[in-house]
């Protein structure tokens, strides 16, 4: 099938509906960054791109398109920096993807698959070292710059495009540079890679920060947050560790601010490259970036406490394929989520995306590969870390 | 000539894209690309007793030098090779002017605490003494006596504690060679945690040979003696992250656009080589071709002690820090030959490690020949008991597994390097630790050195030497004793790869408390090391 006439079909019949929802109008699909530092001369496109999937019913990506992002990658970097984002945007839904090579924003419209823009911060904003990371809501989108130490705010516009707003530099209490970041209503929570973290307000749109800056618990014992998730009622914020046993963090932030995390050893994970919230906030998903596996938590989202689940094996195609596992997301916006998928940061150029399956039971918790696990695209050259869904 | 000589590498560096940097006259000059390899001036115990003074300074030219200056009669010289024998003593002067400080990651400032080596700052405890520490940063200095089994003690083989600033008066290191030790080829290099990268790729390290090999192996007396040290240096010297780098041969680029530097031997003649690999992190697969066909080499020697029996191969396995020593044959004039690095499989996640040639080979009966080896005696001499003696039939008194571990937080880093005892908390190394073993002088234990990440890593030990008895729990056919080993890379499924190996704790003169690491600079820098006390009986 042709997927961009399919898609095009899809966009008149809703554009002809009255009042159609975004969602109506693009269904659902996974998108990738592929982060292409150096185009391969082999291959037609003379840039960085990102790949659109649809997911059917059974969830596995099918049909894709291919699209030019309009600059560069650096073909890796952070595990818990997100390169790509999906905004709601009126009737629209914006991709949003980052080109740390080319110091820039992508804008690409979901429903045509078509660059609207390529927005840049200030003249200092570089993410050249380990890239660019993406974090929205829907007025703003926020973007840490791996090299210059800045998160940089945009404001969403329409047509998928970006207005500069201004620049925050940042570093962590050792240093370190942001790397993951999370957002509930007023609230922004950031990981700096060196063992501190650190919140800010950002109501008025730039973050503020609310002189919370502080070095986890987990730190003492050098397990440093590096990803970062929020709850569904911003009661908790979830820290992903880079540690040689699969640590979660917890800190309470109903006050709005960063309290001392709480700690939690999960298991025989390897380093927690991204923690992803079931929908239902009673999982947590934790992808060991330096194991090849995934590993699954109970979480009890009235008390923040986690209790220990099972680990899957190593992915695969880990350490031949591919060598890390980057930033996962969930099939569907309900319950605990469906199918988890796992950019795999391909050894050659080329990545995959792996899916694994969830069972978890009073008794009983399961994380296999799907059968049909791992989608391998060897049309395209990628450095794939980051990966959203949408809805 | 030295002007000659930068000049040319501005011109080259210039071509390739580099900064031409600010030079000054601090280091002596290094020999010109392409050149013939000569060995590294020698200086010889006399009376027992070898004394000589280096100055340590650094300069930014086209590449970052850090070097050990030696005031010959004929002028200064870079870190000459220091030949003793057992039971003589090395008196040797340390004035560190370090100068060079790596400037701070883009859009910081100077860190003012020990930040992996971005401080030019001292924060020396009050005492103001060398042999208590104090914040390690990029100005200061020691150094280690690599494979020396000696005491763990300030002025002799001490890194712990030993702090040499650049602004401190000339600092002594003096010890006796161990009359047990056996003759062969160790090596000297800084050892500062945080900074051994920096200083070593800056090309402070020389060779250390204790005499009487021909005595232990008479097929090596009388023949030619080739000292060869494989380094590394960055190319681009004023980076923030270390790297990228490339491997010298004496102090000669042995990577394009340079020529190759040109070993020149007379056709067919047996010579002994003695090699170093003083590179922070490249793994060597060594190897001598004629035309595409490598030759056979004869192993007299590995980590300076000589082999149990010596034995022939076509290529030498070397970690960063390991030495060899063989008997070499020539080409016949003419005759194309190459010293090659043949590669080696550093793991999935480990660095690029090609092949890449080393030197041209040249048999030439106009070679000028290195000075020889003393004949072997005509009788044997009387058998001494050598260090570590029976070690092989010994029942270990402890088991342990230690193993080697990384946390990343991207496909790029930063990364957390780790060494842990198993059962301890792994933890990123730091000066202040408690040591993480404690054992007693009369000891012998069973290692069993796990690789948990999926690069590989280079275990060693300081004031020792260990017996090499298994590798993933197969015996080795023919154990050998050595002092820094190759602990293959985790390839994502099935068990860890591990290595066995004896450690001997029974000579009284290394009590105290001292290290052992991965020799894979940066990761040792970068926190991949602990501490070993071992209390006396």
């Amino acid at each position: 099938m042709d997927m961009r006439k399919g898609l095009l079909l899809l966009l008149l019949i809703a554009c002809d509906s009255a009042g159609a929802s975004a969602a109506s109008s693009v269904g659902s699909f996974l998108v990738t960054n592929n982060d292409v530092a150096l185009p391969d001369p082999a291959f037609s496109y003379r840039g960085s791109t990102v790949s659109f999937y649809s997911i059917g019913p059974t969830g596995v990506p099918g049909d894709k398109i291919v699209v030019l992002t309009g600059g560069d990658g650096v073909g890796g970097g952070f595990f818990a920096s997100s390169r790509v984002a999906i905004v709601p945007e009126g009737k629209q839904v914006c991709v949003f993807a980052s080109n740390a090579g080319t110091n820039d924003i992508a804008g690409i419209s979901a429903a045509t698959h078509t660059l609207t823009g390529n927005f840049l911060g200030s003249s200092t904003d570089s993410g050249s070292a380990n890239g660019i990371g993406l974090v929205a809501n829907a007025s703003y989108l926020y973007a840490s710059f791996s090299s210059a130490g800045t998160i940089a705010t945009f404001n969403i516009q329409s047509g998928c495009t970006l207005g500069f707003v201004g620049d925050l530099f940042t570093v962590g209490l050792n240093a370190g540079v942001a790397g993951g970041m999370a957002i509930h209503g007023p609230t922004m929570v950031v990981t700096y890679g060196d063992g501190s973290i650190e919140s800010f307000n950002i109501e008025g749109g730039v973050p503020v920060s609310n002189g919370d800056a502080q070095k986890s618990t987990g730190s003492a014992d050098d397990h440093l947050p590096n990803a970062v998730e929020i709850t569904a009622d911003g009661h908790y914020a979830i820290f992903g560790d880079s540690s040689t046993i699969a640590t979660l963090e917890v800190s309470d932030i109903s006050s709005g601010k960063l309290t001392p995390t709480v700690a939690y050893d999960v298991g025989k994970g390897w380093n927690s490259g991204s923690v992803q919230l079931s929908p239902d906030n009673t999982l947590i998903f934790v992808t060991n970036s330096s194991g090849g596996a995934v590993t699954a938590v109970r979480f009890d989202r009235t008390t923040g406490k986690i209790s220990r689940g099972c680990t899957s094996e190593p992915l695969e195609g880990f350490y031949s394929a591919w060598l890390y596992a980057g930033g996962a997301a969930l099939q569907l916006p309900t319950a605990a989520g469906g199918l988890l998928y796992v950019p795999e940061f391909g050894s050659s150029g080329f990545s995959s995306i792996g899916i694994v399956q969830f069972a978890f039971s009073e008794t009983a918790c399961t994380l296999t590969e799907a059968a049909n696990s791992p989608i391998i695209d060897n049309s395209v050259a990628s450095a794939l870390l980051s990966i959203a869904i949408y809805p | 000539m030295r002007k000659a000589y930068k000049s040319i590498f501005a011109l080259l560096m210039c071509s390739i894209g580099a900064t031409a940097l600010a030079q000054s006259a601090n280091c002596p000059a290094r020999p010109v690309p392409g050149t013939v390899v000569n060995n590294p001036l020698d200086l010889y115990s006399t009376n027992g007793v070898l004394q000589a003074a280096y100055t340590f300074r650094s300069e930014l030219a086209a590449f970052l030098e850090e070097c050990y200056i030696y005031q010959a009669p004929t002028g200064p010289v870079e870190a000459p090779t220091l030949r003793l024998n057992p039971g003589d003593r090395l008196v040797l002067s340390l004035t560190n002017r370090l100068t060079y400080v790596p400037p701070p990651p883009p859009g910081q400032k100077p860190a003012t605490t020990d930040m992996g080596g971005m401080s030019g700052m001292s924060q020396r405890a009050a005492s103001n003494d060398p042999c208590t520490g104090g914040t390690m940063v990029a100005t200061s200095t020691n150094i280690h006596f690599h494979g020396l089994n000696i005491p763990p003690i300030c002025h002799q083989d001490e890194i712990i504690d030993t702090d040499i600033e650049n602004t401190d008066p000339p600092f002594t290191y003096s010890f006796q060679i161990p009359m047990n030790d056996a003759p062969g080829l160790y090596w000297y290099h800084p050892h500062l945690h945080g900074e051994v990268t920096l200083q070593v790729n800056g090309g402070a390290a020389g060779a250390l040979i204790v005499g009487g090999m021909e005595k232990m192996n008479p097929q090596v007396g009388g023949l030619p003696e080739r000292v060869l040290i494989i380094r590394q240096q960055f190319t681009n010297p004023n980076s923030w992250i270390p790297g990228p780098y490339q491997l010298t041969l004496n102090y000669q680029p042995a990577v394009s656009p340079f020529p190759l530097p040109i070993i020149q031997l007379q056709p067919g003649v047996k010579e002994f080589w003695r090699v170093v690999n003083a590179s922070s992190q490249q793994f060597l697969t060594l190897a001598v071709l004629f035309g595409q066909t490598a030759q056979a080499v004869q192993i007299i020697a590995l980590d300076a002690i000589p082999v149990t029996a010596p034995y022939s191969t076509t290529s030498v396995i070397l970690p960063p820090a390991g030495r060899a020593e063989f008997i070499v044959t020539g080409p016949a004039a003419g005759q194309a030959a190459g010293f090659w690095q043949m590669g080696f499989d550093t793991g999935p996640i480990g660095n690029t490690n090609g092949a890449q040639e080393l030197a041209v080979i040249q048999a030439t009966s106009s070679a000028k020949e290195p000075p020889a080896l003393p004949m072997a005696p005509a009788k044997p001499p009387p058998a001494t008991l050598q260090r570590f003696a029976g070690l092989r039939q010994l029942t270990p008194t402890k088991r342990r597994k230690i193993y080697f571990a990384e946390a990343t937080n991207g496909s790029n880093g930063p990364t957390e390097f780790f060494i842990t005892v198993e059962g301890q908390v792994p933890k990123v190394f730091s000066m202040s630790d408690p040591p993480a073993i404690t054992t007693r002088v009369g000891a012998v234990e069973d290692w069993t050195v796990e690789n948990r990440s999926g690069e590989t890593h280079a275990f060693h030990i300081h004031q020792i030497h260990f017996l090499f008895m298994a590798i993933n729990g197969v015996a080795q056919m023919n154990p050998q004793l050595r002092d820094t080993v190759v602990v293959p890379a985790w390839n994502g499924t099935g068990p860890y790869p591990t290595v066995t190996l004896r450690m001997d704790f029974r000579d009284p003169e290394i009590a105290g408390t001292f290290v052992f690491h991965c020799h894979v600079l940066d990761h040792e820098d970068a926190g991949m090391m602990a501490k070993i006390k071992v209390n006396p009986k």
